[in-house]
């Protein structure tokens, strides 16, 4: 197989609002267990990926907090490994702070890392991949640049602002621009690139001579109508997580069975960080239905189609609907909770009802008490 | 003195006849505990949370499941530049080779592991019990009553001691008898089976008793009789907290069960004090839209659409819609099949259930492994 080295882009990514002012989606909480960043990292070690790296913008504490060991994603813990990229002369300039920049700034990277081609993904789109026969096919067609594309039948709603591809007939790529929302049936760019190590040089010589703000997604978009760019198609579970309301929707779509089925399999070795948590307890006034529990989780109230993350306590007379909760957040005093995305370590003792709703959900703070 | 040096040797090597089936394919230590747990992350937790930074582990029926599971000691922690953990499994040596023959002789068999390690003391654990203990402080009692063997005990009834190793201590808790398994006990304070030995002591105690042809090679047996009768100083270290032995189905059931108690004093949600455990890479666990489930414990990766009542379910269990599990331990892998009733019983690793498992209070509980 051809070796390939596998990035996680953080830059260009969108945010979930609230959710995201001092952490990046990638170290964000899904499904009361995961980090976001899991499912791409997993996407790359499960093709066979073993050099990877982050190209962190911002937030970095988050990030190295959940990947500090990296070992959980290579096969070998010497062969291979997790860097964590940084482009630290420009990380609090706005303008300047961009993919195409944080690779000029640790070009070294690529430079000692032996694989041909680069494979570069997003955190934020969530959707289950085997590289392999993908780089397989790019190498063996001499395609340089290749873009994974998805049709998606809900444009209006989902994927705004992120990239419409226009493919022709052959599966090149003619136009790239953004999604205004205008149309349902549309092709979307997922941001993820598979690209020659040398064509990735002359894309970052490129985008310098045209502009020092420009990013990768803009090189591509303005290259799109005049160098070859190939697409692949992706099919089945794709989402972009690019609102707090898409985040609570897209996350208790999931306990959907049959949505759920779509994106994890039991194939997919899906890697994580442990916390070393006991199983989840269950006392007499537990009435649980339709949700995932996280381990650690003390649950002596109602939970419906919710999903409750690692060390909560429910008490007695509490009602959650509808809902996120953050690890170590403490519920009681009969709060009744629905459409809320609650935020870590939180207390709700004081409040008798927090009503949101899916469109417009209600949010509280990591470490507030309400 | 500074930086004392503290070895623990965690015995594993037992197959635990009375788990019966549970215990066909696995060490008794590797089994299952508490919907994550396997027994054996109890001491090695303890270990870890004591601070003890050198432990092996000796291995010896089924020892590969349980060296596999143990690896680098890595779940616990105890797996850095500063800590070691090693399986020591019987092995051939220029002397022969041998089983190990009893709980001295297996600590014998590995004295080159222990003058590798240069310890002052050794703790020696039993991988077969479940409880939280804090070993440093064992030690530092050890320490200060300047002992050459501390023996960790506990009060049991007048009918259990009959099972252990009965001691008799004064007030200061030194030791003065130590009885194995006594026919008529003459106490109630019983061995354990965890002891810490300044290691000059243990080292020649076990070389001499070595030498003894009628020796059977146990602590319990013949090192600590001969300790006593040779005028050494054994004290005896009261443990209030919760420890079971969990050697039968009826033990191993009852212990899960009592994680369900409010009230028993095992507390594995404690964050000071963790039991650490192999990550399993389990999706979410998720409760059905027509489950119940109530004063229970259930593990990620399980999936439970139906009832489920003062049960303990472990990961990648799958409780199908309409069945019914109460008073029950569903290993991992297994699956529960709709309208099936399981009642008092223990079910093992990946099993598919599709007729009703039920016992009743006067019976033995029941076991499908």
């Amino acid at each position: 197989m051809n070796k390939a080295i596998g990035i996680l882009n953080l830059h260009d990514s969108n945010n979930l609002g609230l959710l995201n002012t001092t952490r990046s989606v990638a170290s964000t909480s899904f499904l009361g267990r995961y980090a976001f960043m899991d499912f791409m990292l997993s996407n790359f070690s499960d093709s066979g990926i073993d050099e990877m790296a982050v190209l962190i913008k911002e937030h970095t504490r988050s990030i190295i907090q959940h990947v500090a060991r990296g070992g959980e994603w290579t096969k070998n813990s010497k062969l291979g490994g997790l860097t964590l990229l940084y482009d630290e002369p420009n990380a609090s300039n706005t303008g300047y702070s961009t993919d195409i920049n944080n690779f000029k700034e640790n070009t070294w990277f690529l430079k000692q890392n032996k694989g041909d081609v680069v494979v570069l993904a997003p955190a934020d789109i969530i959707y289950r991949i085997d590289f392999r026969p993908l780089i397989e096919d790019h190498v063996k067609n001499n395609h340089r640049i290749s873009v994974i594309v998805q049709k998606i039948n809900n444009g209006r709603e989902a994927f705004i602002q992120e990239d419409i591809a226009h493919v022709d007939t052959n599966g090149f790529l003619r136009d790239l621009y953004p999604n205004r929302g205008e149309e349902d049936k549309i092709t979307v760019s997922l941001r993820t690139y598979i690209i020659d190590k040398e064509v990735l040089y002359g894309l970052l010589r490129y985008a310098t001579k045209t502009s020092s703000f420009f990013s990768l997604r803009d090189t591509i978009r303005k290259l799109a109508k005049d160098m070859p760019i190939y697409t692949y198609e992706h099919e089945g579970y794709v989402r972009c997580f690019d609102s707090l309301s898409h985040y609570l929707e897209y996350s208790l779509e999931l306990l959907d069975r049959n949505v759920f089925n779509q994106l994890f399999d039991n194939d997919w070795s899906l890697y994580t960080k442990t916390y070393d948590t006991p199983p989840a307890k269950y006392l007499e006034h537990a009435e649980v239905k339709n949700s995932f529990i996280a381990n650690g989780s003390i649950i002596n109230g109602k939970v419906e189609h919710s999903i409750i993350g690692r060390d909560v306590v429910i008490d007695e007379g509490v009602e959650v609907k509808n809902s996120v909760i953050f690890s170590g957040t403490h519920i009681s005093h009969g709060c009744k909770i629905d459409g809320l995305v609650c935020d870590k370590d939180a207390e709700i003792v004081n409040s008798a009802e927090i009503i949101g709703s899916i469109k417009d959900p209600q949010f509280i703070k990591r470490g507030d008490i309400v | 003195m500074a930086n004392e040096k503290t070895v623990a040797m965690l015995l594993a090597g037992g197959k635990g006849t009375r788990l019966k089936s549970l215990t066909k394919k696995l060490a008794k230590p590797a089994v299952y505990f508490g919907g994550k747990y396997r027994i054996i992350d109890f001491p090695l937790s303890n270990c870890a949370n004591s601070g003890i930074d050198t432990v092996g582990v000796l291995t010896q029926y089924e020892s590969t499941a349980l060296n596999t599971y143990i690896s680098n000691g890595s779940n616990w922690g105890i797996d850095g530049n500063k800590s070691l953990t090693v399986c020591l499994a019987p092995k051939q040596t220029d002397e022969g080779a041998s089983w190990y023959r009893g709980t001295a002789d297996a600590i014998y068999q590995n004295l080159d592991f222990l003058d590798s390690q240069n310890p002052d003391y050794v703790v020696i654990l039993s991988g077969d019990h479940i409880y939280k203990m804090d070993y440093s402080k064992m030690l530092d009692f050890h320490k200060a009553n300047k002992a050459d063997l501390t023996v960790a005990c506990l009060n049991v009834s007048l009918e259990e001691a009959k099972r252990f190793g009965i001691m008799k201590a004064d007030a200061n808790f030194k030791i003065e008898s130590f009885t194995e398994k006594p026919k008529h006990p003459e106490s109630t304070l019983a061995s354990m089976g965890i002891y810490i030995f300044s290691y000059k002591v243990l080292r020649s105690e076990l070389i001499k008793d070595r030498a003894n042809p009628e020796s059977e090679n146990d602590f319990g047996k013949n090192i600590i009789p001969t300790m006593l009768a040779n005028k050494k100083r054994l004290f005896a270290y009261p443990f209030d907290g919760y420890w079971k032995d969990v050697g039968t189905v009826e033990s191993l059931w009852s212990a899960n069960m009592d994680l369900l108690d409010d009230k028993c004093p095992l507390n594995i949600y404690d964050s000071k004090m963790k039991i650490f455990s192999e990550d399993t890479r389990s999706t979410p666990q998720y409760i059905g839209p027509n489950a119940c489930v109530k004063n229970s414990i259930i593990n990620q990766g399980a999936f439970i659409e139906g009832n489920v009542t003062h049960s303990v379910i472990f990961n990648e269990v799958t409780i199908e819609e309409g069945a019914v599990v109460e008073d029950s331990v569903i290993m991992p892998h297994t699956v529960i099949k709709a309208g099936v009733h399981v009642k008092r019983a223990i079910i093992g690793t990946e099993r598919v259930v599709e007729e009703d498992i039920i016992s009743s209070q006067d019976e033995e509980i029941a076991l499908v492994a």
